[in-house]
């Protein structure tokens, strides 16, 4: 790990009167693992939205690789090419097959050769284990094939840094494994990752680090061992032992 | 009943109206296909203006597209034929009027259609798109319209259809096409049963192609 790849100054953002971030000050090196936990409404996924600039911040900035979020004329596009993301509804494009998918950004973007993206994109593929898909159309697919490819589309750009919304939770049971199974492997290759997620064992495994996130406010962050075994504050216990007990 | 009124002037009726291939200049084919076509290309702008974020670009779309589905369409072909003519000194050809009436006209109701289409495809897409650092001109080109237009196929073959058998409209301004011939041929020979049921039967068999044809885009492949 050497230098910080995400970091955040004091960053406050409202949707309208709702205050969502509250004072957010938080750094994750390049090579880290964090996982984002915290209730619904908690300001999680607005945090890891602010990161690629999907949402935009009223106070404070945001450092992404060495570039604040916030200064004026901002290149977007270039910046977002180095930051891949993983949505809770995959938001793969439906009149798509799997693989244009996967060469479409890198073609537009990058301005890659079409062989080089396709076969790019049939490595990934094989990496996220559904090679034999490459011709489906999404809605064709699983959710744990859906997910997988969307992670694949988000890897073809060549990211620094991967950012997770909540990539599980609109998953069948059975399906969640896959996808946790190439997030982990994503995490034992050095990615630089920010997951929002619920799924504890995945923080507790894979996570170098776990923030707790109510109302806007980072309440603790530690390692996993700590976090799990020794909450700090009330709000993480009454949290835990919710999402625990089942 | 007897066709023959249909056969001795199916070349009046069908070659120089319907298809627009004599001396006048007329015809129910020349006109609709560039109409639809031009109309359908400023809907497109139209509706995605009527989208845009940015206030003077939305406002006079949304003004454009509620004044022209507030007025007759024989309103808006009277005011090219009769008053820009005197606006600008200069005499305009039935054919030029009456493509321009139409294709201002329409252009409000096929950016409408636009509009829902863009509308129809999820904001994930979007997100999507802008994640992998597509811009939003290439999100739009690439991702967008594409899921849009065919959302869009029903609306807009309605459209067409009604857009094409409107142009027999044209025919008050003296343009020759399909049922301004038959009662050019009418007034010399007062067969009208034959002939309008014959005119009706050609609009029929076009605009029910038209249909047939959309229906079998809807049903390609489809990957939604």
């Amino acid at each position: 790990m050497n230098g910080q790849a995400i970091e955040f100054k004091r960053v406050n953002k409202w949707f309208g009167k709702l205050h969502v971030l509250r004072d957010i000050d938080l750094s994750i090196a390049s090579g880290e693992v964090v996982v984002v936990c915290g209730p619904s409404g908690s300001g999680k996924s607005t945090l890891i939205r602010c990161v690629n600039v999907l949402e935009r911040i009223q106070q404070g900035d945001i450092v992404v690789l060495g570039q604040s979020v916030t200064v004026p004329g901002l290149n977007l596009a270039k910046l977002r090419t180095r930051v891949g993301m993983v949505f809770q509804q995959f938001n793969l494009f439906a009149h798509m097959t799997v693989l244009q998918n996967i060469m479409l950004a890198p073609m537009r973007v990058k301005r890659v050769s079409r062989d080089e993206a396709e076969r790019t994109a049939r490595a990934l593929l094989e990496r996220v284990g559904i090679p034999h898909r490459a011709d489906s159309y999404p809605a064709n697919l699983s959710g744990g094939q859906q997910q997988r490819v969307a992670i694949a589309r988000a890897l073809a750009m060549q990211p620094d840094v991967m950012l997770f919304d909540e990539p599980t939770s609109a998953l069948d049971p059975e399906m969640i494994n896959e996808v946790l199974e190439v997030m982990t492997d994503l995490a034992r290759d050095g990615m630089t990752m920010m997951c929002v997620t619920h799924e504890m064992g995945f923080a507790r495994r894979v996570a170098h680090r776990v923030i707790f996130m109510d109302e806007g406010q980072v309440i603790e962050q530690s390692e996993p061992e700590a976090f799990f075994a020794a909450p700090k504050s009330d709000r993480t216990k009454q949290f835990l032992s919710k999402i625990l007990s089942h | 009943m007897s066709l023959e009124v249909i056969t001795s002037n199916f070349q009046f009726l069908i070659v120089q109206g319907f298809f627009g291939l004599g001396s006048f200049a007329g015809g129910t084919l020349r006109l609709a296909v560039p109409a639809i076509v031009l109309g359908f290309l400023l809907g497109i702008f139209v509706g995605l203006a009527r989208l845009a974020a940015v206030p003077w670009i939305r406002i006079p779309a949304t003004i454009y597209v509620e004044f022209f589905r507030g007025v007759p369409l024989v309103m808006v072909i009277f005011w090219m034929w009769f008053i820009i003519p005197q606006l600008l000194q200069i005499p305009l050809p039935e054919y030029g009027v009456a493509l321009t009436a139409f294709v201002i006209f329409e252009a409000a109701y096929f950016g409408e259609i636009v509009r829902a289409g863009v509308q129809s495809v999820s904001g994930g897409q979007v997100e999507a798109a802008r994640a992998l650092g597509l811009t939003g001109v290439q999100s739009m080109a690439y991702v967008i319209l594409p899921q849009a237009l065919r959302n869009m196929i029903p609306a807009l073959v309605t459209q067409m259809i009604v857009l094409f058998k409107d142009t027999s409209l044209a025919s008050i301004i003296g343009y020759v096409d399909l049922t301004k011939a038959a009662q050019i041929v009418n007034n010399r020979e007062i067969k009208p049963f034959e002939l309008y049921l014959f005119i009706a039967v050609v609009y029929w068999v076009c605009t029910y192609s038209m249909s047939r044809l959309a229906r079998r885009m809807e049903r390609r492949p489809s990957p939604v």
